[in-house]
């Protein structure tokens, strides 16, 4: 009887596994079903991707959409330009978090309070309004069509201060008072104690940025002009206005743009889910 | 003489000052001053060539509450927020998924996240084609028998923003899934083990313990997906370029300044825009609590 009994429940867990699975595998089907499809049309020929009814399997596989493509749009440039645009962000968004936080958590001085509310005002305020103002700011600096256009409006990452500060907070007091006594100054306790201590949440600030600076859109299109000051995502969809109906060619230009945001993804995934995490828990 | 010490108060007043300016001016340039600004650019013709402005007062409005397209943006903007109870429900439901121990999970969570991190650029010209009229899509559901004829889905002016909010649902899943996921992990197992000795069912654990203890995670992910709801731009833009009847106020903003060059209304949309969202995070700030310290308080009365 009982044997009889574990094996139900055995066999009701294996049910259940299986199940698992297969809605899992479905469900991930529907994640990159358009990314699938995508490089199936990239590698057909002229005539197969009209044939009715679709096929799946290109047959004869061709790379010749891959060949027009990389041979007429500077892919290396805008992936360079997306690069460069992402490292300066990044950099503004830590460093300038880094800083700001440590005196709004740590010092004690007058106004402090209002100071960070003040701070974190403009988060209630949308951007959207700024971007005509921002856009002829950008104009009035003579910055327009530069790199430092793209990134410096959201250089100062205001959520990016709020996690610092979260982070700061929760460093012990004793810490502090001990390197005093050793003879620290303020800026040495910065840089030896305090900064060091809340390098994690550094981290998780960077990865947030860089998801945030590498699909950035409507802004660099705005103030960029020069071909070869486009990123990524601002000369695909110029490319894509400019093939209109040609998919094979947009679908090669798709997979290509793809790869090396996914083969840098599939290496760091981890510290990627759980930056966001972490920048959550706390 | 330099090497005077300065007393402990003053270092201080300096230090914070050194590590806070920098921060404060750029906010100043481009957070504040924006704020000021485009309130004052609504009341006014701004001539892009020469820098100049003149002051038109309300006439920028009035303009704009006989423009046609103000009000299918206004109504669009709202609509897209059906979206977000969605994209919520669905993504707690994914979040539990892959919660589980099991093989290869971790496989799967990566697999659910790929279209947030590749981008709306792609993603949105990927689904453009694919809801193409000689598309994929209409193919599968014509050969499924779903629909008799193939749908118009980014050309229809009754369809095509639901397809522009799929696209927006696809590809906010698996953000919000890993918020969730975080959500879900702080919940500590004992209570799990407690109720289970208690003689609870799945079903009973997940409404009486799991819901209940993701309340905050919850809220944060609804205030979050519903601003960028409300801000929707790229789908728009990369699927049916506004047309249709699928612009949206952030749309309507880009385009009367970029595309027509009327900064003066294109400000306007965008004074009643910032009124719209400022008013709906007043009303989610009575949950959370007003900046940061009523969300310290939050967080620790939900962590103990």
């Amino acid at each position: 009887m009982r044997k009889k009994g574990k094996k139900q429940i055995n066999n009701k867990k294996i049910i259940k596994i299986t199940l698992n699975y297969v809605l899992l595998i479905i469900l991930a089907l529907f994640f990159i079903f358009p990314f699938l499809w995508a490089l199936s049309t990239s590698l057909k020929t002229a005539t197969d991707v009209l044939a009715w009814p679709p096929k799946w399997i290109p047959k004869p596989a061709t790379l010749d959409a891959y060949k027009y493509v990389v041979e007429n749009i500077p892919f290396p440039r805008y992936f360079l330009n997306s690069l460069i645009i992402t490292a300066l962000g990044i950099i503004f968004n830590v460093v300038f978090a880094s800083l700001a936080a440590y005196p709004l958590a740590r010092l004690e001085f007058k106004g402090r309070n209002l100071l960070f509310f003040l701070i974190l005002l403009p988060m209630m305020i949308p951007i959207q309004g700024g971007l005509i103002v921002n856009f002829i700011t950008i104009l009035n600096l003579k910055l327009f069509d530069t790199y430092l256009a793209v990134v410096l409006p959201s250089a100062v990452n205001i959520f990016g201060i709020f996690i610092m500060r979260q982070n700061y907070l929760s460093i012990p007091r004793d810490l502090e008072d001990a390197a005093r006594i050793d003879g620290c100054n303020e800026f040495q306790l910065w840089w030896k104690i305090m900064f060091p201590m809340v390098r994690p949440a550094a981290t998780a600030l960077s990865i947030i940025s860089f998801a945030g600076f590498w699909n950035a859109f409507l802004w660099p299109l705005i103030v960029l002009q020069s071909q070869n000051k486009f990123p990524l995502q601002v000369g695909l969809s110029y490319l894509n206005s400019m093939f209109e109906q040609n998919y094979r060619y947009i679908t090669a230009s798709l997979i290509i743009a793809s790869i090396p945001i996914l083969v840098f993804f599939f290496f760091t995934q981890r510290y990627f889910i759980e930056g966001y995490q972490g920048a959550l828990k706390q | 003489m330099w090497h005077l010490k300065l007393s402990r108060k003053k270092q201080t007043y300096l230090i914070a000052f050194c590590f806070l300016v920098v921060p404060l001016v750029l906010l100043s340039i481009f957070s504040y001053y924006p704020i000021v600004r485009g309130i004052t650019l609504s009341f006014a013709d701004y001539n892009m060539l020469t820098g100049e402005t003149k002051w038109v007062r309300l006439k920028n409005y009035r303009w704009l509450f006989n423009y046609k397209y103000f009000y299918i943006s206004l109504a669009n903007t709202l609509k897209y927020l059906i979206v977000v109870p969605f994209i919520q429900f669905t993504s707690i439901g994914l979040a539990v998924l892959v919660n589980q121990k099991i093989p290869g999970i971790k496989f799967f969570r990566t697999l659910f996240y790929i279209p947030v991190i590749t981008g709306s650029v792609i993603v949105s010209i990927a689904w453009r084609w694919i809801f193409d009229v000689d598309g994929i899509l209409n193919y599968f559901l014509m050969s499924l028998n779903i629909i008799e004829e193939p749908v118009l889905w980014l050309l229809d002016k009754n369809v095509a923003l639901f397809s522009c909010m799929f696209v927006t649902f696809w590809r906010g899943l698996g953000y919000y899934m890993i918020i969730y996921l975080a959500g879900l992990q702080n919940i500590p197992s004992e209570l799990y083990e407690a109720a289970a000795l208690d003689g609870a069912g799945s079903f009973k654990k997940f409404t009486k313990i799991t819901i209940p203890l993701l309340r905050p995670t919850m809220l944060l992910c609804f205030v979050l997906s519903s601003m960028a709801a409300l801000k929707v731009f790229e789908e728009i833009f990369l699927l049916t370029g506004g047309a249709n009847q699928t612009t949206t106020l952030m749309f309507e903003t880009y385009n009367l300044a970029f595309n027509r060059y009327q900064f003066g209304q294109s400000a306007a949309v965008g004074v009643i825009f910032s009124a719209f969202l400022i008013a709906l995070t007043l009303i989610q700030f009575k949950f959370f609590g007003l900046g940061g310290a009523g969300s310290e308080k939050k967080r620790k009365k939900t962590n103990k």
